[in-house]
């Protein structure tokens, strides 16, 4: 581990000349969000206020081109982790994208900047996250519990760039107080308690009763990436015909179409790789409780195979490998 | 038919052309007795089941969905069985939120294992016979 002592402008206006680009949120016209910056007058604004508008995880994906054209993107921790379970689905190249994480405080709906211009209602993702510090990707910025905040490499790619931009830096040792779990746990239990009443399908189909399948949720979560979604073919979306027919088969059916299967199959499909963001929930026009279901209906799914997604680069994504003996029936 | 209700649950079955289907097979053509209520679908390995296809059985108001494969290590494309495994205890978590994995139910049937096939026939209509109709029947959806 090296350290690199400098504030968090100055290092991204020294890396900016070695890469081809860097993705940073930034606090313009009374809102934050991403932008992707390559020249270093458009990164006046650059900003960690704690707001969460989309998980950047999203706006990474297709960054391919591997070393040739690199960028750097300042994330927090489950966008970190959110970015390496989509290098594994081979819908980033890790080599494309050098990751500064920063420690997370928890965050904010942009919507409440842009409403109240204050933090008041912490979202719910964050509230129940224990994974708040920097440990995911190629750069670390330490800030919480620490006097002055610094940076630190996490992977050899990491020293690389910094030391290509010309960044000093110091071999020490970092030791710092693991995040404390207790409001966090107690958040967590009753999202868990609001889950567990939830415990017949009649009472989902009354948790999303006042769903749209506007598929925002889909659309902004970074691990649901298959180009083409079931729920846009004509078997997932089925119009005119096709829905008459459904509908002959069963005497009615409910429109749009699919709204319990939508829900179930997403919650499969995101099952073993949610990181927990609550992007989905954010999205959602009917603000339902999405983070019920993802990541904490899901939660079992990652318990099963131990597998806490975007931790270990190395580690396979659980339903894309096995082993001959292990669950049931063996 | 005898039962107490009445009620006659439907079963969905995905079986891999390999083993199960012919265990299925074999269980008629040596006419061991077993309920009747399964209707099955045979594809090539327990390995292309997608998990969609149970969702969308169980939302369709099927009462039970069976998937059946070839043991550990007899998988005709090798490893297609180990795969849906970890596909399908993944699902279950998931149902299990909203009372659904008991409707499902996955086992190892070999081509020559008429008499299990019909075994686990009963037992799971007996199963779905204790859960009673699937709810999701009777809801527009
Ligand atoms: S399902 Fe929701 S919480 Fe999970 S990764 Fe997708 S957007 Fe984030
Ligand atoms: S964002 Fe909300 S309303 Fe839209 S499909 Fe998802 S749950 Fe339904």
């Amino acid at each position: 581990m090296k350290v690199a002592e400098l504030g968090f402008e100055e290092l991204l206006k020294t890396l900016l000349p070695t890469l081809d680009g860097i993705v940073v949120p930034q606090k313009l016209n009374g809102g934050v969000f991403y932008t992707l910056v390559t020249s270093e007058e458009k990164l006046k604004n650059a900003t960690l206020e704690p707001y969460f508008g989309v998980n950047c995880a999203n706006i990474l994906k297709g960054f391919l081109s591997g070393e040739k054209r690199r960028v750097a993107a300042v994330v927090r921790p489950c966008e970190a982790r959110a970015v390496i379970e989509l290098v594994k689905l081979n819908q980033i190249s890790r080599d494309a994208v050098v990751l500064i994480c920063v420690d997370c405080e928890g965050t904010y709906d942009t919507l409440e900047l842009a409403a109240k211009g204050g933090f008041e209602n912490q979202r719910v993702a964050c509230k129940i996250c224990e994974r708040r510090l920097a440990e995911f990707g190629d750069i670390a910025y330490v800030r919480l519990g620490v006097e002055k905040p610094f940076f630190v490499t996490l992977t050899p790619k990491g020293e690389e760039v910094l030391s290509a931009a010309g960044v000093p830096l110091k071999e020490r040792g970092v030791s710092r107080a693991p995040q404390s779990l207790e409001e966090v746990q107690k958040a967590k239990e009753e999202i868990k308690r609001q889950l567990a009443e939830v415990n017949s399908v009649e009472k989902l189909l009354d948790v999303l009763r006042e769903c749209i399948l506007c598929k925002n949720c889909r659309d902004v979560c970074p691990i649901c990436y298959c180009k083409e979604c079931f729920f846009e073919k004509p078997v997932g979306a089925p119009m005119g015909d096709a829905l008459l027919n459904i509908a002959e088969l069963r005497g009615g059916i409910r429109l749009p179409a699919n709204l319990l299967l939508f829900h179930l199959v997403r919650m499969y499909h995101v099952s073993v790789s949610c990181v927990g963001c609550g992007a989905c929930e954010s999205a959602c026009p009917k603000d339902l409780p999405l983070t019920m279901l993802f990541p904490v209906g899901t939660e079992s799914v990652r318990e099963l195979f131990d597998y806490v997604p975007g931790r270990d680069e190395t580690e396979p994504i659980p339903l894309l490998t096995y082993e001959e003996d292990e669950l049931e029936p063996r | 038919m005898e039962s107490g209700t009445g009620f006659e649950p439907k079963v969905v079955g995905f079986t891999c052309n390999w083993c199960t289907y012919a265990g299925a097979d074999l269980a008629g053509t040596s006419r061991t007795k077993y309920p009747p209520n399964i209707r099955i679908v045979r594809v090539m390995c327990s390995g292309r089941i997608d998990p969609i296809f149970v969702i969308k059985a169980l939302v369709n108001g099927a009462d039970a969905v069976f998937i059946g494969g070839c043991h550990p290590g007899d998988c005709h494309y090798i490893q297609g069985n180990y795969f849906a495994r970890r596909r399908i205890n993944a699902l279950k978590k998931i149902l299990e939120n909203f009372g659904l994995d008991r409707r499902l139910r996955m086992e190892w049937i070999s081509a020559s294992e008429g008499a299990k096939f019909a075994e686990v026939m009963k037992e799971l209509v007996e199963r779905a016979k204790t859960l009673g109709p699937n709810p999701l029947r009777e809801e527009l959806l």
